[in-house]
């Protein structure tokens, strides 16, 4: 009875132990299937870590899959990208029986600024595009699945500041006086003229498009010399810029009418001494003319050549109302011609660099350049080409035949020449008629001295392209014809790029680039807290932020500043003050500043270069150190550009790699995705 | 009072059906120790997982930058607010307190990715056999 009773309990407590052992088995398979889970999530959300990596990764390799597929013009909803299951196979090895793999779609997709692609602005790259990502993760831990949906919005952007990034300087309006710019006081050498009052001392700034320039290589065919450099325009009004004489090698601008590629001689090519003063022109019949001579020191018989200068622009008044130097020239001058040393007013702008740094460009809009070419006639006593006297310069006139005598026949040899200067050379009595030299009245009028107003745009004919039929205007940049900009681009340069043809860039918004923005910050505090270091000044962006208005403040970046990733800084409201910003060692991390509501303030006071490109175009550029030169590399687009903005003047040298035509521009997209997900998570047990 | 045929319990009988009784109860005390423990094993493995996760969010969540390489970084006083890495003051991680007897190691390797880190969090417990409980995950790079 005793063992009945006690094998019953026996009985029930087994019964009841391995119930709570079954039920502590399914607890624990309970908790396990929750580790797993979590696990699973885990390997699932790391899975779309990782493909976003790689999206972030790749856009900077632009032979990559993802680059090559996201920078595809035609790229089409549903296209997958193409990700590295790889890495998940790594993270995967720790955890036994587990599994991950991704998948990325794009499930939209749309022009990022579609307000912006018409024809009439030109302005937007078709490459930056809005897109929405949808992820699809899974991750398998112990039987469990875990299956993540996400979609995030991409945006594919450049680091550049897109078309206004083609220009050296970019000035949307400019001041109504085409001559407001012509404030630089310089002498027949180029030089600064210590005339003038320090209260209106200006210097020109002196432009340097970029781009390789080999002098002795240069084939005016070859478009990819001209591609990568910053073009100019300055407004849709006219501007006239006065070029400065002599052959000072900082700022003469004879230079500019050499060509590249010839002879050193006739013509020269930017050499670093002046140019024969009166070298041959080409094509001209009567250049040459033997004399008979009376003075026994010398040989019999001699010539005289006629021969061409281009000595840039004179002015014997202080306001420039006169350019008639040596009352040589005979339109709209004073009469009677003051008598003064001559002076000149050329422009502060200098758009085609230096006699030392020569830069041919584009210049766009109605801008003229303006300056005098005086002919002069020279004895050459032992025909060796050698300039022995110079007899005079001849006058222009639209009767020039009908003038009895040009130059009296007694010359006095000069300086350089194979005479002893002074030494007086004695040719026919009345020789010098005009008649005698010029065959026509034509060749008289083309030959003499004139002043020459001409579209700046054949300065870079004479530097590079000169060739009818050539490398030259086929489609309108600007929305019209314009006469003196019409321009287009060789097929080469149009067919990668062509969001860059066509449109009216004045018509760009001012909030242009707002669209690039990908991250916002709440006010200066923190933009310099997520996006400077305190130690060294650095400045890490890598994408367009945004700092809001602040109407009475100034963004100062940390000068001396490095950049270690570039961007776009945006600034609503309020200036921006930049000193000293060196480049870090990536090529290719550029800084691009814009002020949607201001102005930027240029520091020059700690010397040094800011490596920037600078947009204000609903502002303008300012010194804040007029007894500063400037020194910018990047360039600038700017509203307006005040011309004695920059009284010491400066440099400001274009780098090509803010260029949406450079071959680099690939380098520079970068893919951003939204922090703002909408997800889906499907977990389930097999 | 007590019926006629009864005749009482023999100590014998005592002793043998305490014996079958002890006999019978030392599997079914086994299985219990088992059970208990399973259960306590199984508690002390979700409260790591649960732990490890935390500590893998919070680091997912910091700067990119702020969260370093590092090998067998000890997790023992994760609870303060000092940094992970002294050079990083974002780098830090708020949890609740790890267990009792447990103790918790960081693993972060860089990637072939410079935009991927690789994240292990190893938590551990016993003074017998050593349990254990790995997560792994990536953090990647965000403006």
């Amino acid at each position: 009875m005793s063992l009945f009773l006690v094998i019953s309990a026996l009985v029930i407590v087994t019964i009841m132990v391995f119930s709570s052992h079954w039920f502590a088995a399914q607890n624990l398979r309970q908790m396990r299937s929750l580790i797993d889970r979590r696990q699973s999530s885990l390997l699932a959300r790391s899975a779309i870590a990782c493909a976003v990596a790689q999206i972030t990764d790749q856009m900077r390799l632009p032979q990559s899959g993802i680059a090559v597929t996201l920078q595809n013009p035609s790229l089409a909803t549903g296209t997958s990208l193409p990700i590295d299951q790889a890495p998940l196979q790594d993270l995967i090895s720790l955890s036994p029986r587990s599994a991950a793999r991704v998948a990325v779609w794009i499930s939209r997709l749309e022009p990022l600024s579609p307000k912006l692609l018409g024809v009439t602005t030109g302005g937007a790259d078709e490459v930056e595009r809005s897109l929405l990502l949808h992820f699809r993760a899974e991750g398998d831990c112990g039987g469990c699945t875990t299956v993540i949906d996400e979609e995030r919005e991409l945006r594919v952007l450049s680091l550049v500041p897109g078309v206004l990034g083609k220009f050296t300087l970019f000035v949307r309006q400019v001041e109504p006086n085409p001559d407001a710019y012509n404030l630089f006081a310089n002498t027949l050498d180029g030089l600064p003229d210590d005339r003038e009052s320090p209260d209106t001392w200006m210097l020109p700034v002196v432009f340097s498009a970029g781009g390789g320039l080999d002098r002795g290589q240069v084939n005016p065919d070859q478009p990819e010399s001209y591609r990568e450099r910053g073009y100019f325009y300055l407004g849709g009004g006219r501007v006239t810029l006065n070029v400065t004489a002599g052959n000072h090698d900082e700022f003469g601008e004879n230079f500019t009418f050499f060509q590249l590629g010839t002879p050193p001689k006739q013509p020269s090519y930017f050499p670093k001494n002046p140019p024969d003063f009166f070298s041959p022109p080409p094509g001209f019949s009567a250049n040459r003319h033997p004399q008979s001579l009376n003075g026994a020191d010398l040989p019999n018989p001699f010539a005289f050549i006629l021969n061409f200068i281009v000595a840039g622009f004179h002015t014997t008044d202080a306001n420039g109302g006169d350019m008639n130097l040596q009352d040589r020239l005979s339109v709209s001058f004073p009469k009677p011609p003051v008598r003064c040393d001559p002076r000149m007013r050329s422009s502060v702008l200098h758009l085609f660099g230096s006699r030392v740094n020569p830069s041919p460009a584009l210049v766009l809009g109605e801008v003229y350049r303006r300056y005098a070419e005086y002919a002069g006639v020279v004895v050459d006593c032992t025909g060796n080409t050698t300039r022995d006297a110079i007899l005079g310069c001849i006058p222009q006139s639209n009767d020039g035949l009908a003038v009895p005598a040009l130059f009296p026949n007694v010359a006095t040899a000069c300086v350089s020449g194979d005479l002893r200067p002074g030494t007086e050379i004695r040719m026919d009595e009345n020789w010098f008629r005009p008649g005698n030299i010029f065959p026509s009245q034509d060749e008289y009028r083309t030959w003499s001295s004139h002043l020459k107003t001409e579209p700046y745009l054949q300065a870079y004919d004479n530097l590079f392209f000169s060739q009818p039929g050539g490398f030259g205007a086929k489609q309108s940049f600007f929305g019209g014809p314009v006469s003196t900009c019409d321009l287009s681009f060789h097929p080469s340069l149009a067919r990668s790029v062509p969001f860059f043809q066509n449109g009216d860039l004045e018509k760009l918004p001012k909030e242009f680039l707002l669209g690039k923005a990908v991250y916002r910050v709440r006010d200066q505090k923190e933009f310099f807290r997520l996006f400077t270091s305190g130690s060294d000044g650095s400045l890490e962006l890598d994408g367009a932020v945004v700092v809001p208005g602040e109407s009475a403040g100034v963004l100062a970046l940390p000068s001396p500043g490095i950049l270690r990733k570039g961007g776009i800084l945006i600034v609503e409201q309020g200036n921006v003050r930049i000193g000293r910003l060196e480049p870090g060692p990536d090529p290719y991390q550029m800084l691009t500043v814009v002020v949607l509501d201001g102005d930027v303030e240029l520091d020059p006071a700690q010397g040094g270069r800011a490596n920037v490109y600078l947009v204000a175009l609903n502002g303008t550029v300012r010194t804040l150190d007029p007894s500063r030169p400037i020194d910018l590399r990047g360039g600038m687009a700017v509203g307006r550009l005040a011309p004695n903005a920059f009284p010491a003047g400066g440099q400001v040298v274009f780098d090509s790699a803010f260029d949406p035509t450079a071959d680099s521009m690939k380098y520079l997209y970068r893919a951003h995705l939204s922090d703002i997900t909408r997800t889906l998570v499907v977990q389930r047990e097999m | 009072m007590r019926s006629p045929g009864f005749r009482g319990t023999t100590l014998l009988e005592v002793i043998v059906a305490v014996a079958i009784l002890g006999i019978g109860l030392l599997p079914v005390i086994n299985v219990l120790t088992t059970v208990s423990r399973t259960q306590r094993l199984s508690q002390e493995e979700l409260a790591a997982t649960c732990w490890a996760e935390e500590v893998i969010e919070q680091l997912q969540s910091m700067p990119f930058e702020a969260v370093q390489p590092c090998t067998d970084l000890n997790l023992g006083g994760i609870a303060s607010i000092t940094p992970l890495w002294p050079a990083f003051p974002d780098s830090i991680v708020i949890t609740r307190p790890l267990p009792k007897d447990m103790e918790a190691r960081l693993d972060v390797f860089l990637t072939e990715s410079p935009s991927l880190k690789w994240m292990t969090v190893r938590v551990f417990w016993g003074s017998g056999p050593v349990h254990n409980v790995t997560l792994t995950a990536f953090t990647e790079w965000r403006l």
